[in-house]
């Protein structure tokens, strides 16, 4: 009887070197379409525009910033503005010691005038959300009434 | 006379690993990244003191120098950008967007936008420069 022998096994070597191109080619993809920073930002709350009784109701004690181009006013509810710099609002938002009261309580109502630019904007808002403010924007339907 | 020429000793570079090292920073770039959907809007961002790291932005509204309004790397009018944010919105209660507005903008042009995502119920990140 014929003896069964064992094939002889022929040296695989796959070509890897275009193998490697095309990683390459993907990381450069990767690199050149990806971004790892994380933005810089603060959330800002809004309250619900559903519930106008009660901002009706607080109206007498809600902090109001006035944004114009020039200067920043802060008033209590219907009492006498004054003009306040960035960094007295800041002071004066922390000491409201907002996270310590009712959701309710938290509102600032914050009015702009038409010329004011984003970054001040931006800067008050920031300031209002870190101090655990709630925005209250009054849009231009509420004050045409 | 005859002068016997050195043989060159065969060079065979193993490039199989290099390979493995290769998918190996694809596979870790493939996780760690989120791609740039917006890197082609000209916007310099505010500057304050007052804002923190935040995540990576799932949903981005932008605002660039021109007054256009980019909704996750499409330009669209802003009345869209309520539309489309409703329907993530009423899925995941959470859903946070990432607000992006040029520093000079005026309130006539940013005010609309931060309305309509307000208006979508979402919650909104402004994001900025840290300024110290």
């Amino acid at each position: 009887m014929k003896r069964i022998g064992k094939k002889k096994s022929g040296d695989i070597s796959p070509d890897l070197t275009s193998f490697s191109d095309i990683a390459n080619l993907l990381i450069i993809f990767f690199i050149l379409t990806t971004t790892l920073a994380r933005p810089f930002g603060r959330q800002t709350d809004m309250p619900s525009s559903s519930k106008p009784e009660t901002q009706e109701q607080q109206k007498n004690d809600t902090p109001t910033v006035n944004l114009l181009s020039d200067r920043i006013t802060y008033a209590i509810g219907e009492g006498k503005e004054d003009e306040v710099t960035m960094d007295q609002l800041r002071a004066i938002l922390w000491k409201s010691n907002f996270p310590q009261k009712d959701v309710k309580h938290r509102t600032v109502v914050m009015q702009t005038a038409d010329d004011v630019q984003y970054e001040r904007y931006y800067q008050v808002a920031t300031a209002i959300a870190a101090a655990g403010g709630v925005i209250a924007i009054i849009t231009e339907d509420e004050e045409k009434k | 006379m005859a002068i016997r020429r050195k043989k060159k000793p065969d060079l065979v570079l193993p490039l199989s690993s290099m390979g493995d090292i290769a998918f190996l920073l694809i596979i870790f770039f493939m996780l760690a990244s989120n791609f740039m959907k917006t890197g082609n809007v000209k916007l310099e961002k505010p500057g304050s003191p007052d804002v923190e790291q935040q995540e990576a932005a799932k949903i981005s509204v932008m605002l660039d120098e021109n007054g256009d309004c980019w909704y996750e790397g499409a330009i669209v009018p802003t009345r869209e950008v309520t539309d489309n944010l409703k329907p993530l919105v009423e899925k995941n209660h959470d859903t946070a967007v990432h607000v992006s507005i040029h520093k000079t903008l005026t309130r006539k042009e940013y005010m609309p936008v931060i309305e309509a995502i307000s208006e979508a119920g979402a919650k909104m990140i402004l994001t900025g420069e840290k300024e110290n």
